[in-house]
């Protein structure tokens, strides 16, 4: 009996093995015998999405009902696809490493070009794109589809960090808007003295990606970054003043005590409230904070964010926002292709740009564009160093040791070496 | 001859229950078993994500080697191991004194019990998302409260020590009815006549509760730990919820770490090294605990 049972656990082990092994020879290339002709028979494509919020509702129906005008032929069929970021990837990457050849196309995060064209999650896309097909788009944004040679998404939206202000407490004190990280300081202080406010100025602390998108934009601000040359730069004095002006924002009341657990809805909160006075924020947030009943109506202010005193580069915003996808294993490329493509083009761009609050990743296309397209295109944008495939590694390395700074559980210099060796463990594939 | 024979009839009675349960048998082996078994061997692999699904380089021990070297991973599981210590004592002693009251109570009891169980039957991350606006930094009552003895309000996710509390207190709030009533059964088992002769040899109440009580729950105690404890290793959805393993790491469990690996940073070689070393780490300290108990209950000739 015992002997008998080690032995069907010898074959599983071996069977587990040998499914694992078999993988090895196989195909390579996923666009082999796939014809990227659009096709002319009537085709159904799935398309993997997040709700997209517009003026009206949603946008998504938008987009296929334009698309159809053009290629009646192809139906596009929405999956929803799961609000969090994180369990979108578990979701994403369980049903196209199981061979699924739906969803044809999917919306995913433009940090996740590496680590999906290194795992074989997406489609490679440069061999089936025209040359000079990206010049109308930002480079950062060209920078975060790249990985090795290849591109893994073609344009969808865009995101990126704004300064929003409360224009009438500027006013009634006689007070600009701050040009400097310096004059900001200063002016929450007044308006923190006059009682106005609790504190000056709201982000993105939390223990997570938000953090390091709201890093990187410091970093750049004080001329550093988090990866420079394939290696860690976050040991740099630039680092080191920047992460130091944040922990500096908490011990002096500039920001909040808890902004260390601020995510985007957070800070938005104590900004709607009242207790702010100047909020870090992603595009949407001008939007939302004049919709009726925001408390702050009609009394906010936009721009671009501010820079440290004396630093050349100003203006910086962090590149967020999303791509569209190809499934390597479809069998509707052609279909696919066309709708991707669709949504870049400057048809489906402004789309984006007239219907919704999401920014259209080619700006400057656009007759009348709105408050948040005009403050967009005069930033700066910077890409978070999402080129390598271990870049959540990477990220997660910035986020949870600057988090532990902003707490008080952790001194400047200590948790920026701790980073450092974990970004460079990551970015060599031996972190954990 | 009838021993041949009966040998004979069991094997064939045998044989029609292998028969009869082989469905069942390839059901668990290919929902359960296969799943373990290739996890380990994951866990054992340099894998690479391929068009062709998961594909193995090499067989090493290097998984297991960045494991044991990463700082993050042996926090991770001083913090689980303490956590589950901490709560399920917590945990256990209230669920006792609980129990106590309840068995004391009349009619009232069954409302009660009902009562009680509603945390219990609570899905975690909904009473999660309860506790997080209880605690959240602007508006929460606690914060509130607590704010009205401090000069400013704290910030109780903001550090380790207070967003730990906070966790165990969600926690000790949604499993000690859970306790409660299993060591209520115990109670009820317990027969009348003890605690009458007890009480005929003058013994108080505080030693009746030492000397017959507690003797006599161990069965059920076990049980009651052995659950808590597989349950509260496995500690996943509060931090999620709550803190997302902030501030820093200092609430991230063995189970988030694994879910983080795996999932977000798609390493899939040293997150099947951490679920496999978890489910190990469990597996031997139920075993142990089991080994224990089995003892005294042996002793005391119940169960």
């Amino acid at each position: 009996m015992a002997s008998s049972r080690r032995s069907v656990l010898r074959a599983g082990l071996a069977g587990a093995a040998g499914l694992a092994l078999a993988g090895c020879a196989g195909q390579t290339d996923p666009l082999a015998g796939k014809s990227t002709a659009v096709p002319t028979q009537p085709t159904t494509i799935n398309w993997w999405v997040s709700r997209l919020p517009s003026h009206d509702g949603d946008l998504r129906p938008h987009l296929i009902n334009a698309f159809r005008r053009r290629y009646p032929q192809i139906d596009v069929q929405i999956v929803r696809s799961p609000q969090d970021t994180n369990a979108n990837r578990a979701a994403l990457t369980a049903q196209i490493l199981g061979g699924s050849s739906s969803p044809d196309v999917y919306e995913g995060d433009i940090t996740w070009a590496a680590q999906f064209g290194h795992a074989s999650l997406a489609m490679p896309l440069r061999e089936v794109l025209p040359a000079g097909y990206w010049d109308a788009f930002p480079p950062a944004l060209r920078s975060a589809a790249s990985y090795g040679d290849e591109l893994y998404f073609l344009p969808m939206y865009t995101d990126q960090g704004f300064l929003l202000y409360r224009k009438d407490l500027l006013a009634k004190h006689g007070l600009r808007v701050p040009g400097t990280w310096e004059e900001l300081v200063r002016t929450s202080g007044r308006l923190i003295e006059a009682g106005e406010v609790r504190s000056g100025f709201a982000w993105q602390g939390a223990s997570y990606e938000g953090l390091t998108a709201d890093v990187t934009e410091f970093l750049a601000d004080a001329g550093g970054a988090i990866v420079a040359d394939g290696s860690a730069a976050f040991g740099s004095p630039a680092s080191l003043r920047a992460i130091e002006f944040l922990h500096s924002l908490v011990t002096r009341g500039i920001s909040p005590a808890a902004v260390s657990t601020y995510q985007e809805q957070d800070s938005m909160q104590a900004f709607l409230n009242g207790d702010v006075a100047f909020l870090r924020n992603w595009a949407y947030a001008y939007g939302s904070a004049n919709e009726e009943g925001s408390g702050v109506a009609g009394r906010v202010g936009l721009s671009t964010r501010p820079g440290f005193d004396g630093m050349p580069q100003q203006a910086n915003a962090t590149l967020g926002g999303a791509g569209t996808y190809l499934n390597p294993h479809t069998r509707n490329l052609g279909a696919a292709l066309a709708f991707a493509r669709f949504i870049a083009s400057p048809e489906g761009q402004r789309i984006f740009a007239t219907k919704s609050d999401l920014l259209p990743a080619a700006l400057g296309d656009t007759d009348t564009p709105s408050r948040t397209l005009e403050v967009a295109s005069r930033a700066t944008l910077i890409a978070r160093p999402s080129s390598t495939p271990y870049y959540p590694q990477v990220s997660k390395a910035v986020y949870t040791n600057v988090n532990a700074v902003i707490a008080g559980a952790r001194g400047v210099p200590d948790a920026l070496g701790n980073a450092v060796e974990q970004i460079d463990d990551a970015l060599a594939g031996a972190g954990i | 001859m009838s021993n041949t024979r009966q040998g004979t009839l069991s094997r064939k009675l045998a044989r029609t229950g292998w028969l009869y349960t082989a469905p069942s048998l390839l059901l668990i082996l290919a929902i359960t078993i296969f799943p373990i078994v290739f996890s380990v061997v994951l866990s054992f692999s340099e894998v690479r994500l391929t068009l062709n699904g998961f594909q193995v380089q090499e067989l090493t021990l290097r998984n297991y080697g960045a494991m044991f070297d990463s700082a993050e991973w042996l926090y991770a599981l001083l913090f689980t191991t303490g956590y589950t210590v901490v709560t399920v004592a917590l945990e256990l002693t209230l669920g006792i004194l609980a129990a106590l009251i309840l068995e004391r109570l009349g009619a009232a009891r069954g409302w009660i019990m009902a009562l009680l169980l509603i945390p219990w039957s609570m899905i975690t991350v909904v009473s999660g998302q309860l506790w997080s606006f209880i605690y959240d930094s602007t508006y929460g009552v606690a914060t509130w409260f607590f704010g009205l003895f401090t000069d400013t309000p704290p910030v109780i996710m903001g550090s380790p020590v207070s967003a730990i509390s906070a966790m165990a207190a969600a926690d000790i709030w949604k499993t000690t009815p859970f306790v409660a009533i299993i060591v209520l059964a115990g109670l009820m088992m317990i027969p009348k006549d003890v605690y009458e002769s007890a009480e005929i040899d003058g013994a108080g109440s505080w030693k009746t509760f030492w000397s017959i009580t507690f003797p006599m729950l161990r069965p059920t105690l076990a049980i009651a730990v052995l659950f808590r404890v597989l349950q509260a290793f496995g500690l996943f959805d509060l931090p999620f919820v709550l803190t997302s393993g902030g501030p820093g790491t200092s609430t991230q469990s063995l189970a988030m770490m694994g879910y983080t690996v795996l999932f977000q940073d798609l390493n899939i070689g040293p997150g099947a090294a951490i679920a496999t070393s978890t489910a190990l780490i469990v597996l031997l300290a139920c075993l142990a605990f089991t080994r224990v108990f089995r003892y005294q209950v042996g002793k005391e000739d119940i169960g």
